[in-house]
C-alpha cells in the first residue's frame, strides 16, 4: 500500500483511551477517532452514556470498550490502563478531557469553599497527570498523549477561578510532559478549545438552545459561530496522527479566534 | 470509514499559491499541497527552481519578489480563477545577525523580506478573496525565533512580527470567513543552510560573532538539542500547514502553531 499524504492523518490500528466521553466534547473525541481507524476506550461515570458512545464506535467498525467510573480515583486511572492493554493490547494515545465540577455555582475565589476548589483540582488537573503516569506504564514507545485544556487557562475566568487555574495547570503539565517522554518518543500535547455549547458550557452561561443563535455574537467570536465537538475531534486526530510527528509540547487553541 | 475524517484534509478543486517554493521548506509544502489534490502556483524569485517543482507536482511556476509590492498585486490579484489558499513562506535569514555588526540597511532588510513581504502578499490575496465572496485560508511561515530569541534583532524581530501580524489579520478578516494562523519551524535543514555553511553563499554568522550572545555557550548548547531527537524535515512543517489549510480546521485562526520537536518549552 502506498503511502499517500491523506493516509498520514489517519489512525490505523490506533487504539485510544478517552476519559470523560460520555457526551459532549469527549464523544466528539472518541467519534473522530474511531472515524479516523482507532479502536477506543471509553470512560466516564455514567455507564449508560459511554456505552451508548461505545455504539456509535462499533457502528464505525471499530472496537470499543466502555469502563464507567471516577476519574479522580488513581486506582480506577491504574485499572483502566490495565483494562486497554487486556482488551485490546495496548495503548498508543490517551486523551484526558474529562473536567467539569460537582458543584458549578459561579462564584467568586473569595467566597469559593475549599470543597469546589479541591474537587475541581482533582478533576480537571490531578486526572490529567494520573492519566499521563497509567499511559506512560502501559504505552509502547511512539505513543501520544493529549490533554485538552481550555481557552480559561489563558486569561482572567472570573466566578470560573478553580478551573482556569486547573486547564493552566494543564497546559504547564503537557510542557513538562513532553520533554520527560520525548526520550521515548511519546508526544504529549494539548487541546485548548473556546466556546463549545456542551451542557456545562450552557449551565455555566445560563443559556438555553434558544439562545445558541445569538451567543457566537455575544461571546465576541470573529469567526461568528460557536465550536462543536468535531473541531475538536478533529484537532486531536491531526495531533495524535504521524503527520505531526514533529510536534511537542503544544497546546492548539481551537476558539475561532475568540479571546 | 476512514475517509469520513481523512476526507477533511483532502483539498482537490482548491488553488493554492506557495511563496518561496522552489527548494527547502517551500518546496516541501507545495509538494504535499499538491499531494493532497490542491492545484499549486510554485511562487519564487528563482523561476528556474520554481519550474522545476511545478513540472514535477503538475502546478503552474510564477516569478515573484515578494518585497516588491506592485509584483506581488500583480500576481495574487491574477493567478488562478479563484484563490482558496495562500502560504506565504518566501523569507530569508540572510540579515540575521549581532547587532554589534549588523548594518541599518541590513537590518532594514530582515524586516522588509520577512514581515513587510506578509503586508505585500496579504493585501492583494485578502481582497481577492473578499471579493469571491469570502473563505479562504492564510498560513504565514514564522519561526520559532519569534518565540525565543536566537538570530539577532533583525530576524527575530520580523519573525514575531509574523506572528502577531497572523493574529491581527486573523481577526481583521474572520468577517468574510478568511483564516489566518502561522506556523513556526524549528530546526530544518534545507539546501540554503547547507549551501551557506559550504560557503557558496554568504553565512549569516560574521566571523567575530562569538562575542556576541547570539553565538555564546547558552544558544549553541540550546540548539544542539531537540526534546524528541531529531531535526525537523520539509514535511513536518507541510503537513501542519495542510491541517491549517484544510477543513479539518475550520475553527482555528489567529494561531501560531509551533513545529519543532519540543526545542522552545525546554
Amino acid at each position: 500500500m502506498t503511502d499517500t499524504v491523506l493516509d498520514r492523518f489517519a489512525l490505523a490500528e490506533g487504539r485510544a483511551m478517552v476519559t470523560g466521553a460520555g457526551r459532549g466534547i469527549g464523544e466528539g473525541i472518541a467519534i473522530a477517532l474511531a472515524e479516523a481507524g482507532c479502536d477506543v476506550v471509553l470512560t466516564a461515570r455514567r455507564g449508560h452514556e459511554i456505552e451508548a458512545v461505545a455504539e456509535r464506535v462499533r457502528s464505525l467498525g471499530r472496537r470499543a470498550i466502555a469502563v464507567a467510573g471516577d476519574i479522580t480515583d488513581g486506582a480506577f486511572v491504574e485499572e483502566l490502563a490495565d483494562r486497554a492493554v487486556a482488551e485490546l493490547g495496548g495503548l498508543t494515545l490517551w486523551v484526558s478531557n474529562a473536567g467539569g465540577a460537582d458543584d458549578r455555582t459561579p462564584r467568586h475565589l473569595a467566597d469559593m469553599p475549599d470543597r469546589q476548589w479541591d474537587y475541581q483540582l482533582d478533576v480537571n488537573l490531578r486526572a490529567v497527570f494520573t492519566g499521563a503516569r497509567a499511559a506512560a506504564r502501559v504505552m509502547d514507545d511512539g505513543g501520544s498523549i493529549i490533554n485538552i485544556s481550555s481557552t480559561a487557562a489563558l486569561r482572567a475566568s472570573p466566578n470560573n477561578g478553580p478551573y482556569a487555574v486547573a486547564k493552566a495547570g494543564v497546559d504547564s503539565l503537557t510542557k513538562t510532559l513532553s520533554i520527560e517522554l520525548a526520550p521515548r518518543a511519546i508526544r504529549v500535547n494539548g487541546v485548548a478549545p473556546g466556546p463549545v455549547p456542551t451542557e456545562v458550557f450552557m449551565e455555566f452561561f445560563g443559556a438555553t438552545e434558544a439562545d445558541l443563535p445569538q451567543l457566537a455574537t455575544k461571546l465576541g467570536v470573529p469567526l461568528g459561530r460557536l465550536g462543536t465537538p468535531e473541531d475538536v475531534g478533529n484537532a486531536v486526530v491531526f495531533l495524535a496522527s504521524r503527520a505531526s510527528s514533529w510536534i511537542t509540547g503544544q497546546t492548539l487553541v481551537v476558539n475561532g479566534g475568540s479571546r | 470509514m476512514r475517509d469520513e475524517i481523512v476526507r477533511l484534509f483532502d483539498l482537490t478543486g482548491r488553488f493554492a499559491v506557495v511563496t518561496g517554493a522552489a527548494t527547502g521548506i517551500g518546496e516541501g509544502i507545495a509538494r504535499v499541497l499538491a499531494a493532497a489534490g490542491a492545484t499549486v502556483a510554485v511562487a519564487d524569485i528563482d523561476i528556474a527552481g520554481a519550474e522545476r517543482v511545478a513540472t514535477d507536482i503538475g502546478g503552474v511556476a510564477v516569478e515573484v519578489d515578494v518585497t516588491d509590492p506592485v509584483a506581488c498585486a500583480d500576481t495574487f490579484g491574477s493567478l488562478g480563477e479563484r484563490l482558496d489558499i495562500v502560504v506565504n513562506n518566501a523569507g530569508s535569514y540572510h540579515d540575521a545577525g549581532s547587532i554589534l555588526d549588523q548594518s541599518v540597511e541590513s537590518w532594514r532588510r530582515a524586516i522588509d523580506v520577512n514581515l513587510a513581504s506578509l503586508f505585500n502578499c496579504c493585501k492583494p490575496s485578502a481582497a481577492r478573496m473578499v471579493e469571491q465572496g469570502g473563505g479562504g485560508a492564510i498560513v504565514n511561515i514564522a519561526s520559532v525565533d519569534g518565540v525565543l530569541a536566537c538570530l539577532g534583532t533583525g530576524y527575530d524581530s520580523a519573525k514575531a512580527g509574523a506572528i502577531h501580524f497572523s493574529r491581527s489579520l486573523a481577526l481583521d478578516l474572520a468577517p468574510h470567513g478568511i483564516r489566518v494562523n502561522a506556523v513556526s519551524p524549528g530546526v530544518v535543514p534545507v539546501p540554503t543552510l547547507a549551501r551557506m555553511h559550504a560557503g557558496e553563499i554568504g553565512h549569516f554568522w560574521p566571523e567575530h560573532a562569538s562575542t556576541s550572545g547570539l553565538m555564546g555557550p547558552i544558544t549553541t548548547m540550546r540548539s544542539a538539542n531537540v526534546p524528541l531527537g531529531r531535526k525537523g524535515t520539509p514535511d513536518d512543517i507541510a503537513h501542519a500547514v495542510l491541517f491549517l489549510v484544510s477543513d479539518a480546521s475550520s475553527y482555528v485562526t489567529g494561531q501560531n502553531l509551533v513545529v519543532d520537536g519540543g526545542w522552545t518549552i525546554v
